[in-house]
């Protein structure tokens, strides 16, 4: 049972990890040279292998040492980051994941790939032999130690290094070793003069320098001893851990200066009681110490000082992982207690009881907070979506030899987590019809005179209560008459059917249809747009197209922020609740039976000179009943025109908890969900988009069946 | 590679450097620049033209510089640092050599 959680800890930091593995390759190989990138890749792949040696998954860890092996060389500039070893690492990544969905229980992974892999990592490498000196990586056995060197936390060594006077002779550079000892973690280096004499006693060709050294690494002193290895016999070397973890624990403060320097011997409790403040110049000044030996100290408890700053940091920002079903769960309870607290507020009213309203105002106030809270819980930011496709972008563009450049915006906006767990599809397949169909080849760029490399612009912003999603190519654009003429010929409009140029664009959410002469295997196929249509739709958001022929398409996507709750407007018709989405409604206007009457048996109103269609919702359900004198109509913009509802009353706003609809019910594609309201009834919420689409489409087929 | 001049006007000894200035010439380097700062009250280093330092250098720069202050007397580089020197100098950890008070900062230029 432990084992299982356990594991599950370890596979959800390794996909962390390799989504960041992914991002810093993808910036990697913008920039090649980036040293912090290349650690970082480095570090990531050491992380994966080290947990997973721990956790059991031994193939995984063991591959991912193959590829580490690689990065080590290439931090070590021993090889150089080319497009093959980005492409390789990327691979292995992908294979990494492969075996951690094996291990999950997914399809096994492909060992040959695996396989394909390593020799190819192998291939980069030069003839492993002493080149990169102390540095050359381990055998692959070294697995084994892996786990207990990632555990480790950093610790900081402070090494005292003092050459003989004669160490150039033997044709050692102590710089050299100073490198080294950088390469194995964060360092400080601070000179120590002391002996450097007057200049005319200075012997050119003698070293008179020595140094203190502040390295913060997560090695054993045996690595900084085998950094002197060679040196040990002509060199004085003392080397110290400073921050044993008890230490730590124990002095909630930083070592002041004048500890420092007791602790280390440099001066005496005496000395130190003379020179009080400013302490450094002090002692300095009483000869009690030199300058170079306060700066040593100094730079001692900077440095420790960075380690808790980070240590603090670190556990300030700490989060918490919760699954996210736990967070459903609240969420549906801070539903309930939404829907209590209206029904509180009703019985309040009725009864009249001042204290008692008092006390559901209090509730209302803080579950309306509570709910703003667990809401925002449940809000990610969309730039890990957004950067998954920065893989995406680069992979197919390769694949179909075209250059294009692929730019966010707007990374930071937060959208509801089930919203974006459900946008990724349709945004892939947006973005592939955007490589594919959209941006066009280089050669053909240039012949436009429009730059070679082509741009995909992914960008986010929100709305008031929706978010924005587009995506823009600098391509072709869309051709109305190539579209019209594909509608003809694929049966979706008669020949003789005029269209305007909007309704041209929207024939490519039709199913079935494809303008791409040829399929590829990226698409083209006919199945896109259609299904992103539908599955922006139930997600209640809005798909919509502008396109200039030459010059690019632009392709929108509204979103709701949430979809546990909206505000809704609360109508009634014959004693029947529904909940129309308030984002939706214009304005209310009554309808007399004058204007009926005026109308001529035609569903339209005139408000203020603008005819605008409506739809009788007691007609609409069959709802039966006589309606009122005057009834009302709520005036709601769907697919960008304003379409009447019928209803009898308008009850009002409401904070509206969306259930959704028991099986039986999912086939009633009007209504988004239902509702439970104050006094325990039931409200059906109406998907306008839906309505609106299936009564026209049932006109048109009684038009076309006289 | 050492080339010696007083800048009368100011009164300022200018030793321009260039080329290696490593260990295997530390000893003609050492003679140059004693002969500059004889010569010179105020004594400014080019070193511009400076292609390849090492250690020692260094440390016959800090040394003529803690001389000459001992002596009344002022080193300066102008110009700029050749990246070589300034990398050099970090790696020695000589950026704060000199620190505020005592002489001054050599290398104040440097940063870590």
């Amino acid at each position: 049972m432990n084992v299982e959680i356990d594991t599950s800890a370890f596979t959800e930091e390794a996909y962390e990890l390799l989504s960041e593995l992914e991002d810093s390759l993808l910036e990697l190989e913008a920039s090649p040279q980036d040293q912090e990138l290349i650690s970082r890749v480095f570090r990531a792949m050491h992380t994966i292998k080290g947990s997973g040696a721990m956790f059991g998954f031994d193939a995984v860890a063991e591959f991912t040492h193959e590829v580490e092996t690689v990065f080590d060389m290439a931090r070590n500039g021993t090889i150089p980051v080319t497009k093959p070893l980005i492409d390789l690492t990327l691979a292995a990544r992908d294979q990494i994941r492969a075996m951690l969905d094996a291990a999950a229980g997914g399809e096994p992974a492909d060992q040959a790939n695996a396989n394909r892999i390593i020799a190819g990592l192998r291939g980069l490498s030069p003839e492993k032999k002493g080149g990169g000196g102390s540095t050359a990586p381990a055998a692959p056995s070294g697995k084994a130690q892996a786990p207990s060197q990632a555990a480790n936390e950093p610790h900081i060594f402070r090494i005292r290094f003092a050459p003989n006077p004669e160490i150039f002779a033997t044709g050692t550079n102590p710089l050299l070793l100073l490198n080294e000892l950088r390469e194995l973690g964060e360092c400080r280096v601070v000179a120590n003069t002391e002996k450097l004499p007057d200049f005319e006693e200075l012997d050119p060709e003698q070293c008179y320098t020595g140094w203190e050294i502040f390295l913060t690494t997560e090695l054993g002193e045996n690595a900084i001893h085998d950094v002197f290895i060679f040196v040990e016999d002509e060199c004085d070397i003392n080397i110290r851990l400073l921050d044993r973890d008890q230490v730590m624990r124990d002095q909630e403060t930083t070592k002041k200066l004048g500890q420092i320097l007791l602790e280390r011997g440099d001066i005496n409790p005496n000395e130190l009681e003379k020179a009080l403040m400013p302490l450094g110049d002090r002692l300095v000044q009483a000869g009690a110490v030199t300058p170079d030996k306060v700066r040593a100290a100094l730079t001692e408890q900077q440095v420790i000082q960075e380690k808790q700053d980070k240590k603090k940091t670190a556990e300030t920002a700490t989060s918490v992982r919760v699954p996210s079903d736990k967070l459903d769960s609240l969420v549906d309870l801070v539903g309930e207690l939404v829907t209590m607290q209206a029904r509180l507020n009703q019985t309040a009213g009725t009864i009249g009881d001042h204290t008692l309203q008092l006390i559901a105002e209090e509730v209302e106030r803080l579950t309306a907070e509570l709910r703003d809270n667990t809401m925002s819980i449940r809000m990610l930011t969309i730039d890990t979506t957004f950067n998954k496709f920065k893989r995406l972008v680069r992979d197919l563009s390769t694949e179909l030899g075209k250059e294009i450049e692929l730019i966010t915006s707007g990374g930071e906006t937060e959208l509801d987590k089930t919203v974006i767990d459900q946008l990724n599809d349709p945004l892939v397949h947006i973005i592939r019809n955007s490589i594919d169909h959209g941006v066009e080849a280089p050669d053909v760029r240039r012949a436009c005179g429009k730059n070679p490399v082509g741009k995909i612009t992914l960008s986010a912003i929100h709305s008031g209560a929706s978010v924005l999603i587009r995506v823009t190519d600098d391509g072709a654009g869309l051709d109305a008459q190539r579209l019209r003429a594909k509608g003809i010929e694929k049966g979706l409009l008669s020949p003789d059917e005029e269209i305007s140029e909007k309704e041209a664009f929207q024939l490519i959410f039709a199913a079935g249809f494809s303008t791409a002469a040829k399929i590829t295997n990226v698409s083209g196929r006919g199945v896109g747009m259609d299904v992103v249509r539908r599955s922006i739709e139930g997600l209640r958001g809005s798909i919509d197209v502008t396109s200039t022929l030459g010059k690019g398409t632009t392709i929108t996507l509204k979103l709701p922020l949430t979809l546990a709750i909206i505000e809704g407007l609360l109508v009634m018709v014959e004693g029947e609740y529904f909940v129309l989405p308030l984002a939706a409604v214009e304005e209310c206007v009554e309808l007399s039976r004058d204007d009926v009457d005026k109308a001529h048996g035609r569903h339209v109103i005139n408000v203020r000179g603008e005819i605008i269609p409506y739809i009788r919702i007691r007609s609409r359900f069959e709802i039966g009943g006589t309606p009122p004198d005057i009834e009302q109509i709520v005036i709601s913009e769907v697919d960008e025109k304003r379409i009447g509802f019928v209803v009898d009353k308008v009850v009002g706003q409401h904070q509206t908890v969306i259930k959704t609809l028991g099986k039986n019910f999912q086939h009633s594609e009007e209504f988004s969900g239902a509702t439970i309201l104050g006094n325990g009834g039931v409200a059906l919420i109406l998907d306008l988009n839906k309505m609106v689409r299936y009564v026209e489409e049932e006109e048109i087929r009684e038009l076309d069946s006289p | 590679m050492f080339h010696f001049s007083m800048d009368t006007a100011r009164s300022v000894g200018v030793l321009s450097l260039s080329g290696d200035l490593t260990i295997r010439n530390a000893a003609e380097f050492k003679e140059a620049m004693a002969n500059a700062m004889d010569q010179s009250k105020q004594l400014e280093l080019n070193l511009s033209e400076v292609e390849r330092v090492d250690l020692t250098t260094i440390q016959i720069l800090c040394a003529a510089h803690r001389s000459l202050l001992k002596k009344g007397k002022t080193l300066s580089i102008s110009g700029n640092l050749p990246s070589a020197l300034r990398e050099t100098v970090q790696q020695a950890g000589f950026v704060q050599c000199g620190g505020e008070k005592e002489t001054s900062g050599l290398w104040k230029g440097v940063t870590n």
